[in-house]
């Protein structure tokens, strides 16, 4: 079954590089939900010197450790002004963790260096040098964004992450700590790409974000509408969202 | 006074062990160390000078227990006695716990000729008990990402090792995996003895290069390229930019076969080759063999004997372990983190796709199994998208579990997170004389195998 004659088309971002936690599975879950869906995926994977292709849809990219973020981002330099002009056409765009972090202004790490981003979201991130303070656990966030609702899945980072004015939080946080673990947001959005610190991996168990990165890469893709002809998730996806929802409120009240 | 302090210390702990030894019949292993732990925080330097010929420790993130019941064995043959934190209780307490436990009602060491402290050593405890622990001969066996909620990045635990290592008041023996590119640095760290390890074997057919790599770049920052890739980010690596290159290492294994319930290699030390056949699958058990071959070497033991001792090995518990129930095999696969879940795809692949695999798959979350399920996604589960698997979901997770194998073209029969009723269930579908894989994560093989322990105990009793 094809519903759609126009393939999407996927890039991967540094998927040998950004890959620490496991957001590989963000792919799988894009490719089973539009094989589901009969939409056909065209993927591109990415990586330092590589050219960007001309035309995108949806665009991935995980997270990865402090040495891993030093490794691309003098590459991620080179290719933030297409990335930008993606971001400004509504590409369907998801950035997890190391890859949020530099998706946003720069980005210190705990011994002080600079990280410049892509500067799709206004946003400045700081890993505290003195920092025995890591975000780590569980994470249940309700998404800002109409439709979406609650999002579930596990955070793990040192760097706090600020937002400033030309940019939206994702989500607010119910259990966990979120951007910073101060003002309750979580995760940022500008237009149609979304930051986020969901591992999880975040797609595979959250179908209302999934759906909606890819009914805004179709809407990209052929100017209409189409998240109506979804059909609903498979039962394992939503048996796996509300167990880890029991398991993050469980925990935290431990805690 | 401190001497009296650790003393009482250890008799407290001693007690507590009998006392929940009178409730429950396995255990103790960490309870002691707690104990003593609260009284004296001096356990560990005194442990340490109780061991006339020293202590051994075996780190890294896969194959420690299997490691160091291997050394066990050798070194029980080469007429040592060893101190040992069995199962997998591997932090500070539960060294401790081996301590108090073994101490007379005095709260005095039996000091004995020939003993040493063989402890399996948790990779961020390492570092936090180094400075006391004194070890003779300190083994690493590899660096993957496991656990990474708990123990920060790869790369950090990396550097905490080479400035442990690197310490002006250690003189002590390294033993490295120069597969890994992590381990082989350690080496630049230490002015003391080295002895390596690793697998040269170009011929060894390796599959997939899958998505799971730790090591990927040098100190500068260059990709390191691989001449033979045999597991991970293990091989022959070579680095352009630092013009380094894996060195040939001193214990090897070579012309490795792989069976389905068995493997065999030439086991070469320093030039002298011997045949060595054990009847557990697995390209990491080849690892932990040489791992522990190499620290006997480090340890002065004779080549013969090691042969000879790793030749009759046997799975410890819960790695490969197997029961034979109602004529039923079932058989444990401890499965913790990507590069142990990939392992453990290639061990349950069947030669033909027809063939059919009965798999219960249990993921639990806890402190010990990771509470960060993320990692089931980046094992390769997709390899198995053409085999006929019954399958059947447990743990705690069991529903993140079955979402993975869904995603890989799997369903499962049932999803059921009590462990109990989800292995009859998946044994009902085991015809006589079959078998069934588990795959577990270390809390949820603790749990399985207590009830195949004693399932089988009452078996005997049935049957007498």
């Amino acid at each position: 079954m094809r519903l759609f004659d126009l393939p999407l088309r996927v890039v991967s971002l540094y998927p040998d590089i950004m890959n620490t936690y496991s957001d590989r599975g963000n792919l799988l879950a894009l490719q089973y939900r539009a094989l589901q869906q009969g939409i056909e995926i065209t993927l591109e994977e990415i990586s330092v010197g590589d050219l960007l292709p001309a035309e995108c849809d949806i665009l991935l990219i995980g997270g990865g450790q402090d040495e891993e973020q030093k490794r691309i981002s003098k590459d991620l330099k080179a290719k933030a002004s297409q990335l930008q002009n993606w971001a400004e056409e509504d590409v369907s765009i998801l950035a997890v963790c190391g890859g949020f972090q530099l998706f946003g202004k720069w980005y210190r790490d705990n011994k002080g260096n600079y990280l410049e981003g892509t500067e799709v979201f206004d946003m400045t991130t700081i890993a505290p040098r003195t920092a025995k303070f890591r975000a780590v656990g569980d994470i249940w966030v309700t998404s800002l964004i109409e439709g979406i609702g609650d999002v579930v899945g596990f955070e793990n980072h040192a760097g706090q992450s600020y937002l400033g004015p030309h940019v939206s939080p994702f989500a607010t946080v119910k259990f966990g700590n979120g951007n910073n673990g101060l003002d309750s947001t979580e995760g940022a959005v500008y237009r149609n790409a979304i930051g986020t610190y969901l591992h999880g991996s975040v797609l595979p168990k959250n179908p209302m974000l999934l759906d909606y990165l890819l009914s805004n890469a179709l809407s990209h893709r052929y100017n209409e509408n189409l998240e109506p002809y979804f059909s609903s998730p498979s039962p394992f996806v939503l048996q796996a969202q509300s167990t880890a929802m029991d398991v993050t409120r469980r925990k935290s009240e431990k805690r | 006074m401190d001497a009296l302090k650790d003393r009482i210390a250890l008799v407290c702990g001693r007690l507590a062990g009998q006392i929940l030894r009178l409730r429950r019949k396995d255990g103790a292993t960490a309870l002691p160390g707690l104990v003593s732990g609260l009284i004296s925080k001096n356990l560990l330097c005194s442990l340490s000078q109780n061991m006339v010929d020293g202590v051994v420790t075996i780190s890294g993130t896969n194959g420690k227990t299997t490691t160091t019941n291997f050394l066990n064995l050798i070194l029980e043959d080469a007429g040592f006695s060893a101190l040992t934190n069995g199962a997998g209780s591997n932090l500070e307490r539960g060294l401790i716990s081996a301590y108090a436990n073994s101490v007379n009602i005095l709260g005095k060491y039996p000091k004995t000729a020939l003993q040493v402290g063989l402890f399996e050593v948790d990779e961020a405890e390492l570092a936090r008990t180094f400075d006391q622990l004194k070890p003779r001969v300190s083994t690493f066996l590899n660096l993957f990402r496991d656990q990474l909620d708990r123990y920060g990045e790869v790369d950090n635990l990396a550097l905490r090792w080479q400035d442990m290592i690197g310490a002006d008041n250690w003189q002590g023996t390294i033993v490295i995996n120069v597969d890994d590119p992590n381990i082989y640095k350690l080496q630049e760290c230490t002015t003391g003895e080295v002895t390596t390890f690793g697998i040269e074997d170009d011929n060894l057919e390796i599959t997939d290069i899958h998505n799971v790599k730790d090591a990927r770049f040098c100190g500068k920052g260059s990709i390191l390229r691989y001449d033979t890739l045999y597991m991970s980010h293990l091989g022959k690596w070579r680095c352009d930019c630092c013009v380094v290159s894996r060195p040939k290492p001193r214990v090897s294994a070579q012309n490795i076969s792989l069976r389905n319930d068995s493997s065999s290699f030439d086991l070469v030390i320093d030039g002298n080759s011997k045949k060595i056949t054990i009847d557990m699958p697995g390209l990491y058990v080849v690892y932990d063999l040489l791992a522990a071959a190499a620290t006997a070497y480090a340890l002065e033991i004779d080549i013969d004997l090691i042969v000879s001792s790793l030749n009759k090995v046997k799975a410890p518990h819960g790695r490969q372990e197997t029961f034979l129930l109602d004529q039923k095999e079932i058989r444990i696969l401890l499965t913790k983190n990507p590069t142990g879940f990939n392992e453990t795809i290639k061990i349950i692949m069947p030669a033909f796709e027809s063939v059919k695999v009965n798999l219960l798959a249990i993921l639990n979350d806890g402190i010990q199994d990771g509470e960060d399920v993320s990692w089931i996604y980046d094992a390769d589960v997709e390899r198995l998208r053409r085999y006929n698997i019954d399958l059947v979901c447990s743990g705690v997770r069991a529903s993140d579990f079955a979402l993975r194998w869904h995603l890989a073209g799997h369903n499962p029969r049932l999803v059921c997170p009590n462990i109990e009723e989800a292995l009859d269930k998946a044994l009902d579908n085991v015809s006589a004389g079959g078998r069934l894989d588990v795959i577990a994560t270390y809390t949820a093989m603790l749990q399985i195998r207590s009830i195949l322990v004693n399932r089988s105990r009452k078996a005997k009793h049935a049957i007498i």
